[in-house]
């Protein structure tokens, strides 16, 4: 598991607290919608604990700002990840 | 993760743009809409757009998405009460206000009693008259399982999705449609009189 992968999946299940159902690990092919039924604010919580911990660097904000509803339903915790590395590699 | 208390009620909050106010911009605070809206319609929306270049405050309102529960205190004018007491908490000087809906409701009447607090309004499909507001038809029966039926299908389906994230919403609007004051708040909602909105003096 990449460290990316490691954090992303670490925050998701903060995020998700004492409602966690999931009898499977977070994978790349997770997606949020489907698998983790994450609610709009929980992504608002996301966010948040992205900014937290990789600070300017990486606007999860403003990429997700740029998509529709429909695809940000379909979003798979890989795309976040690769989404990340993307930013990172390029700074 | 940013909690505020106000008017005795705990108040999720949230900020994007710099952390500090860039030189003269005035920052943006945005109100959302009824019983199935939450910050998240602004912070993936408009907010960040609007962030490059001022701070913009986001919060869920009284009983939505992550701030508390309360009881009571859904009528516009407590609700306008709530976000001056966040203005005058998160910005010294006056601000823009954005509102959807019924958070359009908010700000409007949070400018028409705190004028010095507001430098301009910016209002997305304000229900003006306040009778007008849309959810009031839905709310006439108080029923969830209506409400969320009767909801565009695209966002039925991104709301309902699973068993997880649709017992979380219908748990919500129990709550809000027949344990809160929510109903018979909005039912005795009155419109604004011509000569108060005459009288407000900021751009809108």
């Amino acid at each position: 598991m990449s460290d990316t992968l490691q954090t992303v999946a670490r925050m998701i299940q903060g995020v998700i607290g004492d409602d966690w159902d999931l009898d499977q690990p977070i994978a790349l092919e997770t997606s949020f919608g489907d698998d983790l039924e994450l609610e709009s604010i929980e992504f608002v919580s996301l966010a948040e604990a992205l900014r937290e911990h990789y600070g300017d660097e990486v606007d999860f904000v403003a990429w997700l700002s740029t998509k529709e509803l429909d695809e940000i339903i379909q979003l798979k915790v890989g795309d976040v990840v690769e989404f990340i590395d993307l930013c990172r590699s390029s700074n | 993760m940013s909690f505020l208390e106000l008017n005795r009620v705990r108040f999720h909050v949230q900020e994007l743009g710099p952390r500090a106010e860039p030189g003269e911009s005035t920052p943006a605070f945005m109100a959302h809409g009824l019983l199935v809206d939450n910050m998240a319609s602004w912070y993936f929306g408009a907010a960040p757009r609007v962030a490059r270049d001022r701070r913009v405050v986001l919060y869920d309102l009284r009983g939505h998405g992550r701030s508390e529960a309360a009881r009571e205190g859904y009528d516009v004018a407590t609700g306008a009460a709530d976000l001056a007491a966040l203005v005058q908490a998160r910005s010294e000087g006056p601000v823009h206000l954005v509102g959807h809906s019924y958070g359009a409701l908010v700000a409007l009447r949070c400018a028409l009693d705190h004028p010095q607090r507001v430098r301009s309004l910016a209002l997305v499909e304000a229900p003006l008259p306040p009778s007008r507001l849309e959810e009031m038809r839905s709310l006439a029966t108080s029923d969830p399982q209506q409400l969320l039926a009767a909801l565009p299908e695209g966002l039925r389906d991104a709301l309902l999705r699973g068993r997880r994230r649709a017992a979380r919403a219908r748990k919500s609007l129990e709550f809000l449609l027949k344990e809160s004051s929510l109903v018979a708040d909005l039912a005795a909602e009155e419109d604004i009189p011509d000569g108060q909105l005459e009288g407000l003096d900021v751009p809108v």
